[in-house]
């Protein structure tokens, strides 16, 4: 892995006149997923130092919330990862539900579980969308992608009256039920959706091209993920098999039979963080099905008053996001603010690793490392 | 008429094209301004009616000698050509001195007014003639040729795999 | 200068001037529609006629693409280098522009050209190809060096080392043709290909189209080739601190390279002009010709909307030791196969021929009986004349209608044929099988665990 380092020094030895080539990748940069930027220093085209920049999207987000009401900072995790609104809604609810004592009607929970999944699709195929896209497939999988990514947003602007921030989980329920006929219509939308997969597998998965360019690009071992914290996908992917839904069953995941996809551990290269989210959204579509098919009639919330002042507390909510653990850290000093208010995001913490990954590769394979990682800035940088 | 001032243009292209070359503190500069020369070297030879030869000349001059060159330039560290180090005339005397003797050997014949049509026998400069010309007499050269370059190619790229060895070996220890 | 010389010039270059570049305006407006629909989407549609609602499929897309560009502002970089910056997008469109000259294009207004303009007729039109096409090598790399960018440079040097490593395997599989025809002029190869018989259709043609329509793609930087201006990676690699005018020229330029390459493999393997009706209408061989250009770039397109990018080592591993192997073996092949083909064939087509000139050479001999003419020697003898001609496809039409006849020879002729052939596609496939196992990465799909 640090074979080019090496390289580099003995040229250096050998009395040969060399530089490298440092190149500030970002914070403008069309794979760089916002605005992330590396600084990366090229031996020829192979990597020997890179340097993550972020904060170039800061916004404040923690301090914010910790200036307003517990339920007004709800549309500000929205942002965070703003391709997965409904499970950041979540996770900050199930954070802020342990504050207060509420009873979480059945039909919201089904319905929770069910945005979550829904949430996870959208992020799952735009991800293998920009992942491919990283790889130099102009367009062609992106827009494959965005076409059932856009049939979801449909069904969340339904319920919700928005696409992306949907704003739509309260404390101890959801803001209001979903409209008459959405189940339907997400019922057809799940039924036609491993079609699209077996599309996407087909000519995806055996491609000669992907293939050689992901496998033993950017592993990531067992130790170096569980040391660093890398949750989620990610995770699976470097033969950790750990998932929240399974660990925390929080909601009511424990009702749902699924299964969760994770590798023997003996690469976690980007084929396999491609090849676990792949095979991720089939699990997500078979406990659609089972939730679609069980939900409940009945209330939407549960009794909560919209300010609120909890007793003092430390609580800590966590979810398993389509990233990885997302957990809200809250700290309640008896009003009606949160003293302290801390996202642990995951696509940060996930970042964390990339140096260790992209190391001896090359500057194409920085960019697909990073795409695998799969982070949205505004979760990053907050 | 038109010939003539072909020639001319060419010529003058030429020489300018030489003399930036050796000139320029640039190496990028001076490696295009090199170029222009074998380019209107090139256009000389299609004036003569030597077509297989100027497409060589361009194939070989500008497509691999140049490049090579470039590559070259790339693998050093002033690369971006931002460098303004001077690079010193030492010795600029003995290289015009060499210049020079070269130009009066060259011109010698003329001066003396030797007899040339003996030297150089009028060829046929179509590539069929050429093409056979290598095949029937010339051919042992030729092979010979081509095996030289065939193991220069080979031992370049044994040393380079040998370069990657000893890598290898500083990496197991 | 007399009038009689310029207006040659003109004839002779004029059009290629002014055909080409309105087939690249086509061709961006092709390639928008085609990627859109590929990728779900509808593509221009929008841009007309102007100042009306008829939308006209998008056809102003170019023309109103080419407005824009000219009226951008033309940014150069404060530490570029000025002149650099300005000659590379000239220096990328010329070699392009001069290719052109070498494709045997004949256009109806040829027969108004006196003869003293003789660019066509290069006895080397081939090499003067690869030589001048090889020059856009340099201006890429100048457009790289120049604009004082790392992103400009790191492309201009992806350039240049692809661009000279797919020179060799280009080079290799048009020699196959070369050694086939005799001659390096185009137009020659153009002539031996009349009456469908392309070399794309024998064996070693096919390899040869192949590579040489891969080695193509990584020339003119088509994906998957297209490193030089990865987008994802180094985000328009040499071109990436052009604007305006500039860029619209780069673009012209590789276009119009696309348009040439595809050219010199229509004009190799793909009988240039040849077509059918050319007889009742000769015209039409320019038609013919640029519509199998214009299939050529329809595949290049829709590579592009298909394939990711390779990696800079996976691309230099498939030109070094994949391509040029099997472009070197097949140069083998074709030699040994051809000229083994040739010889059996030729001595059974000229006993075929002696069978029928013999007696008109003994004819002196009073006692010579007339021998009685066998089943199917009519049809054998215009195979055999077709064989002397060159006529591949017109001596095993006439062969095979012998052999149905019943004619030994002609049959022995066919067998011999078409076991070579078969022979050698075999072995062909054998060896790019084999240098394929050997070259290609290890990669394949994996199995993965499920936890309940």
């Amino acid at each position: 892995m640090i074979t080019a380092a090496l390289n580099y020094e003995l040229l250096q030895q050998e009395g040969l006149e060399t530089s490298l080539l440092e190149i500030s990748m970002g914070p403008h940069h069309p794979s760089t997923h916002g605005v992330f930027r590396m600084d990366v220093k090229l031996d020829g085209e192979t990597v020997v130092e890179l340097r993550p920049v972020f904060g170039y999207l800061h916004r404040n987000h923690e301090k914010l919330a910790e200036n307003m009401t517990y339920l007004s900072s709800m549309p500000f995790t929205d942002r965070l990862d703003y391709f997965n609104s409904m499970t950041n809604n979540w996770a900050y609810a199930l954070a802020a539900e342990k504050l207060i004592e509420v009873e979480v009607p059945e039909r919201a929970e089904y319905l929770r579980v069910i945005m979550a999944e829904l949430t996870r699709l959208v992020n799952h195929v735009t991800l293998v969308g920009f992942f491919i896209n990283d790889l130099g497939a102009l367009g062609t999988p992106l827009m494959y992608a965005f076409r059932e990514r856009e049939k979801i947003l449909d069904l969340f602007e339904q319920a919700s009256g928005a696409r992306m921030m949907c704003n739509y989980f309260r404390f101890g329920g959801l803001r209001n039920d979903v409209p008459e006929g959405w189940l339907d219509r997400t019922r057809e939308l799940v039924d036609r959706f491993p079609a699209f997969l077996d599309e996407y597998e087909q000519l995806l998965c055996e491609n000669e091209i992907i293939l050689s360019r992901t496998q033993g690009v950017g592993n990531l071992s067992r130790e170096l993920a569980i040391n660093a914290g890398v949750t989620g996908p990610m995770l699976r992917a470097s033969g950790v098999n750990y998932d929240l839904r399974k660990v925390d069953a929080y909601g009511i995941y424990d009702r749902f039979k699924f299964r969760v996809p994770y590798t023997d551990g003996d690469t976690g290269d980007c084929y396999d963080r491609f090849m676990i989210r792949m095979l991720e959204m089939r699990e997500s579509v078979a406990i659609l099905k089972q939730a679609l098919a069980d939900i409940p009639e009945g209330d939407i919330i549960g009794k909560v008053s919209k300010v609120f002042k909890p007793k003092p507390a430390e609580v800590y909510g966590r979810i398993e996001g389509p990233k990885g653990e997302l957990g809200f850290y809250l700290i309640a000093d008896g009003t009606t603010k949160p003293y302290r208010y801390r996202v642990r995001p995951p696509s940060l913490i996930n970042l964390t690793v990339l140096r260790d990954m992209c190391l001896g590769g090359k500057i194409a394979d920085a960019v697909i490392i990073l795409g695998s990682i799969d982070i949205v800035l505004g979760e990053v940088d907050r | 008429m038109t010939q003539e001032i072909t020639f001319w243009v060419l010529a003058v292209i030429a020489v300018l094209g030489a003399l930036v070359a050796v000139r320029r503190r640039n190496l990028i500069h001076g490696v295009f301004a090199l170029m222009i020369f074998f380019a209107s070297l090139s256009g000389l030879f299609l004036l003569l009616l030597a077509e297989f030869i100027a497409a060589v000349q361009i194939l070989v001059y500008i497509g691999a000698v140049g490049i090579l060159l470039l590559f070259a330039i790339m693998l050093t560290e002033r690369v971006t050509g931002d460098d303004a180090r001077d690079i010193t005339s030492r010795g600029s005397f003995w290289g015009w001195a060499a210049a020079l003797a070269v130009l009066v050997v060259l011109l010698l014949p003329a001066i003396q007014g030797a007899d040339l049509s003996q030297v150089a026998k009028p060829i046929n400069p179509s590539v069929k003639a050429l093409g056979q010309q290598m095949m029937e007499p010339y051919v042992v050269t030729l092979e010979v040729l081509a095996l030289l370059l065939t193991a220069a190619l080979i031992g370049a790229v044994a040393a380079s795999q040998g370069g990657e060895k000893t890598k290898e070996d500083t990496d197991d220890a | 200068m007399s009038f009689e010389l310029i207006k040659d010039i003109l004839l002779a270059t004029v059009p290629l001037l002014v055909i080409f570049p309105s087939l690249f305006a086509f061709t961006t407006w092709m390639e928008r529609k085609a990627l859109a629909r590929i990728q779900n989407r509808i593509g221009p549609n929008k841009t007309g006629i102007p100042c009306t609602r008829i939308g006209l499929f998008g056809l102003g897309q170019p023309a109103a693409d080419g407005i824009k560009m000219i009226f951008k502002e033309d940014i150069v970089p404060r530490g570029a280098d000025k002149l650099f910056h300005l000659l590379a997008p000239i220096l990328a469109l010329i070699p392009a522009m001069l290719i052109l000259c070498f494709l045997p294009l004949e256009f109806p207004w040829g027969k108004f050209i006196s003869g003293k303009v003789q660019a066509f007729m290069l006895d080397s039109a081939v090499i003067f190809f690869f030589a001048i096409s090889g020059l856009a090598t340099l201006a890429i790399f100048m457009a790289g060096w120049a604009s004082r960018n790392k992103y400009s440079l790191l492309g201009g040097m992806r350039a240049v080392a692809q661009m000279v490593s797919y020179e060799i395997p280009l080079l290799l599989s048009a020699v196959v043709v070369v050694m086939m025809v005799g001659s390096l002029n185009a137009k020659e190869i153009a002539d031996a290909q009349t009456g469908f018989n392309w070399f794309v259709f024998t064996p070693w043609g096919l390899a040869a189209f192949v590579i040489f329509f891969i080695a193509a793609l990584a020339e003119t930087n088509r994906s998957p080739f297209d490193l030089p201006e990865a987008e994802s990676e180094i985000i328009a690699g040499y071109f990436t601190e052009y604007s305006g005018f500039k860029f619209a020229l780069f673009f012209l330029g590789e276009y119009i390279a696309m348009f040439a390459i595809s050219g010199l493999a229509v004009t190799l393997f793909l009988g240039a002009g040849d077509g059918p009706f050319l007889t009742s209408a000769p015209w039409l061989s320019v038609v013919w010709f640029i519509a199998k250009i214009f299939g050529l770039i329809a595949v290049m397109i829709w590579l592009r909307g298909t394939l990711p990018r390779l990696r800079v080592d996976q691309l230099m591993a498939f030109a070094w030791k994949f391509l040029l192997p099997l472009s070197i073996f097949n140069i083998l092949l074709a030699g040994l196969t051809h000229f083994a083909l040739d010889a059996r064939v030729a001595a059974t087509s000229d006993a075929i021929l002696y069978s029928i000139h013999a007696p008109h050479t003994h004819s002196g001999e009073a006692n010579h009986e007339h021998p009685k003419p066998v089943a199917g020697q009519k049809e054998a003898v215009m195979g055999a004349l077709h064989y002397t001609d060159k006529n591949w496809m017109g001596a095993m039409k006439w062969f095979s209608k012998a052999a149905l006849k019943g004619h030994a020879q002609s049959r022995s002729i066919l067998g011999w044929g078409f076991g070579i052939w078969a022979m050698s596609l075999i072995v062909l496939y054998v060896m790019a099988k084999g240098l394929d196992n050997v070259s290609r990465s290890t990669a394949k799909p994996r199995e993965y665990l499920y936890a309940e």
